[in-house]
């Protein structure tokens, strides 16, 4: 088991190595100079090419890469080239707020999504199964910025329960910090949860037709002992990597949901650096995405011998 | 006192109608309650604090609570003191000696004195966007520990302007906080009304009470200057870049104040009792410029997009028609303002169009035409003026990017032929002046009339004699097309009605404004 991490660990390195040079060539070949956005539009070219020099974009493409490769190595991700600090730091500053916003998320769409999947395959072609499969669909194709603003006129706006928008940090005042996470997380949740009731749904109708599900049935076994121990964990398999991809989306895709509920995740921090062109921003947030990414898909693939005792790693 | 002193801001800014609020509520009379925390949700985030580094809008609404200039714009575009007790101008109009207020603090708590005007002037004139205003200017020096002598080359009318505007501003620094240090990394120190305490990105710039603020005069005279109090404890400006979540959180209570509000939720916002809205009229003007280096050197060309555009239509599609179709480069509230070269504007002739097209040899060539999705009215203004020149029979091809994008572009004069922006309020016509010179332009422009005029304009300082020649100037840059002004562009403020001394200007100004409690 060491050892499959360990190689897994290390088999992760080539791939962090082509992020980060698709990541390079991808921001600088978008048309737009961050010292032009700095100075503004009336900005002379003999000052945009002072800040370049200072920003260090007038070396040439490969030597500010291997620039930027040489210091990451380190540990060093350079500077933002507005925010003032280190990339490190920013996106450090970031992560836990984007972190407890998708664990939240995570957390409804599993409150949802499992028992809604469990629901609708033990009853089959009945209304329930109807009832979860329909909203499953609205849930998939409602998008999530828009749910969002319904959200807050409802809530928010009409009956004031909830705010509208902000960030408490969760550790620093566990109630507001809940509060105002209550929306952004379910209307992110929302769409995963749809997706884990439908793969719940497909993985336990399979498993549920299974001759050990039959032989369970008819050795007495009672309905929970059944459907959870003996089916629902057979079925988990292709769940857990649902949720897997989930997190990942959760933790980088957020974007539009951080935007409007004004929430300081790191979804929002990548649009705005990619908007001004801070290039070593940019690649930091695209390198940590990877990062985590990574970790997720090992974990889950780990997971796996946890519901599978026949899979091991070795 | 108090009472008095917000009655002049409010008459001062209704004689001047910039920023006349559309609904009830604007500086309530009452006494002034210290305390409380503002929380104002802005459009955009600032992408520096450094108030010497950009022309960003964010930059200077934010920065004109921490910092302040030696001088600074009333209500009405004059030239007042702030940081300055007096000045006095030699004979010649070439030496101004800068008598500074005493006792002012920076807000690490030492007294200001003239090393740190001289400091933060030459930082300015080393590094800042907008240094070229100053080139006039040859040396400054310390005449005594409160006294500064600035030697200009030449008379320049706009000087004062200049050291005045708050668009990039020359604010002054402690000499600690601004020595040796490029663009972006000055300390965040002032002497103005509120202290800077705290930027996380995305989330809040915090700015408290700076207890030793010396105010300078007696009475808010409006605009950027007289005397600033802060009343609230601390202000927390945020960003919240979707219009919908800044209409939200206004009706929630969320926010104390919000700019840029969406007009189609302006009916939604005045009938709610607790809140007030305030129209920005006029904020900004759309424009369109083109690459006189190409295609468009030709100014049958030029002429020929002029007399298609129909600049009602154009503003229907942009601003859902909430602004003001009008030829001037000054807004009508502004004493600035000339109609010179207006019978060239807004035209709503494609026919004329067509036989221009025809006389300057077009034949069906592709223009192409950069515009932004990062500013949404720009890129509506795009569409409307794509499909009139189409009707005109022109072949016109958009090009659509991200603002950083569209200035990319730009750089590359092989690459556009005409190209949208905007323009602030400018508060001194010489701020248009870079357009129109062969040395600063970006778009190509050259005319020695125009030179000749920019010239004589920045020698003439009498203001009826500068007048005269600005009025010259909007009337050859229309004969000349060098650019197009589209329409007036309004925009909307809306703020809590408990938010008391709360003027609507230019810039948003939230000294001498409190919150009931």
């Amino acid at each position: 088991m060491t050892i499959y991490v360990l190689r897994r660990v290390s088999g992760v390195v080539p791939v962090l190595i082509l992020v980060a040079l698709g990541s390079f060539l991808l921001v600088h070949l978008v048309p737009g100079d961050p010292a032009m956005v700095m100075l503004g539009s009336d900005a002379t070219p003999q000052q945009i090419q002072s800040l370049r020099t200072q920003m260090g974009l007038d070396r040439s493409l490969p030597e500010q890469f291997l620039i930027w490769m040489r210091q990451a190595l380190r540990g060093d991700l350079g500077e933002s080239f507005f925010l003032g600090r280190p990339v490190t730091q920013a996106l450090m500053e970031r992560l836990p707020a984007t972190m407890q916003l998708a664990m939240l998320s995570l957390f409804f769409s599993l409150l949802i999504g499992v028992p809604a999947g469990i629901l609708a395959s033990v009853r089959q072609n009945s209304r329930w199964d109807q009832l979860v499969m329909i909203t499953a669909m609205g849930g998939i194709s409602i998008p999530s910025f828009w749910l969002g603003l319904f959200l807050i006129l409802v809530f928010s706006v009409n009956l004031g329960w909830l705010p509208s928008g902000g960030y408490v940090p969760i550790w620093e005042e566990f109630g507001p910090g809940l509060r105002v996470l209550i929306l952004p997380a379910i209307s992110l949740g929302f769409m995963q949860a749809a997706l884990i009731a439908r793969m719940t749904r497909s993985s336990m109708l399979e498993v549920l037709r299974q001759d050990y599900v039959r032989t369970a049935k008819a050795k007495g076994l009672g309905w929970w002992s059944v459907t959870l121990r003996h089916a629902l964990k057979n079925a988990m398999i292709p769940v857990i990597t649902t949720i897997g991809t989930a997190f990942g989306v959760l933790l980088g895709g957020a974007v539009i949901v951080e935007i409007v509920f004004t929430y300081p995740g790191l979804g929002r921090l990548v649009v705005l650096a990619v908007q001004r062109r801070d290039y070593p921003l940019v690649q930091g947030a695209l390198l940590l995405t990877s990062v985590i990414y990574v970790a997720v898909n090992l974990a889950v693939d780990l997971l796996y011998s946890v519901f599978d005792p026949r899979i091991k790693y070795e | 006192m108090a009472r008095q002193r917000f009655v002049v801001t409010v008459v001062a800014t209704l004689l001047v109608g910039i920023g006349l609020p559309a609904a009830a509520g604007t500086a309530a009379a009452g006494t002034p309650v210290t305390g409380g925390t503002l929380r104002v949700a802005l459009t955009a985030s600032a992408p520096s604090l450094d108030p010497h580094s950009g022309t960003h809008l964010a930059i200077r609404e934010i920065g004109m609570h921490i910092f302040e200039n030696l001088l600074a714009f009333d209500s009405k575009f004059q030239v007042v003191p702030q940081l300055t007790e007096r000045w006095e101008t030699s004979a010649d109009g070439k030496v101004y000696t800068f008598h500074l207020r005493k006792g002012v603090k920076f807000h690490n708590g030492r007294e200001m004195t003239a090393e740190d005007v001289k400091a933060s002037v030459d930082r300015f004139r080393a590094i800042a966007p907008r240094r070229n205003e100053l080139d006039d200017m040859e040396k400054i020096e310390v005449t005594g520990p409160a006294t500064v002598r600035v030697t200009l080359k030449r008379v320049n009318a706009a000087f004062l302007a200049a050291i005045a505007n708050p668009i990039c501003q020359l604010a002054i620094l402690p000499k600690e906080a601004v020595e040796g240090k490029p663009i972006n990394k000055a300390d965040i120190v002032g002497t103005g009304p509120y202290k800077f305490v705290e930027w996380i990105p995305d989330r809040w710039v915090r700015i408290v009470r700076f207890p030793d603020y010396k105010p300078e005069g007696k009475v808010d005279v409006g605009g950027l200057g007289g005397a600033r109090h802060a009343y609230a404890d601390e202000i927390r400006f945020i960003p919240v870049p979707e219009p919908g979540a800044r209409v939200a959180g206004l009706q929630t209570g969320e926010y104390d104040f919000a700019d840029f509000l969406p007009t189609p939720a302006m009916p939604q916002l005045t009938g709610d009792r607790n809140l007030r809205v305030a129209r920005l009229g006029p904020q900004n003007y759309p424009t369109v410029y083109f690459n006189h280096t190409g295609r468009f050197k030709n100014l049958k060309l030029r002429q020929a997009v002029q007399a298609a555009l129909n600049m009602d239509e154009i503003m229907q599609v942009a601003n859902d028609g909430d602004g003001r179709v009008d030829p001037g480069f000054y807004f009508k509230e502004q004493v600035w303002y000339t109609t010179a070269g207006g019978k060239l504007y807004n035209q709503k002739n494609p026919a004329k169009a067509k036989q221009l097209l025809k006389e300057a040899g077009y034949n069906g060539e592709r223009v192409v035409f950069v515009t932004n999705t990062s500013y949404d009215y720009m890129y509506k203004a795009a569409q409307v003026i794509q499909e009139q020149l189409k009707k005109a029979g022109m072949n016109v091809t958009l090009g659509v990017y991200d603002w950083p994008g569209s200035l990319a572009v730009r750089k590359d004069m092989t690459k556009w032929d005409m190209f949208t922006s905007s323009h602030s309020t400018r508060f001194d016509p010489s701020a248009n002046d870079f357009y129109f010179r062969e040395k600063t332009t970006f778009f190509g422009y050259k005319n020695p009339k125009m030179e000749a005029l920019l010239d004589k304009a920045s020698a003439a300082v009498k203001f009826e004699e500068r007048y005269k020649v600005y009025e010259e100037v909007q009337k050859l840059a229309y004969e000349d097309v060098a650019l197009l002004k589209l329409y007036d562009h309004y925009t909307w403020q809306g703020y809590s009605a408990k938010l008391q001394g709360y003027t609507p200007w230019v810039m948003v100004r939230l000294w001498n404004v409190w919150r009931e409690k």
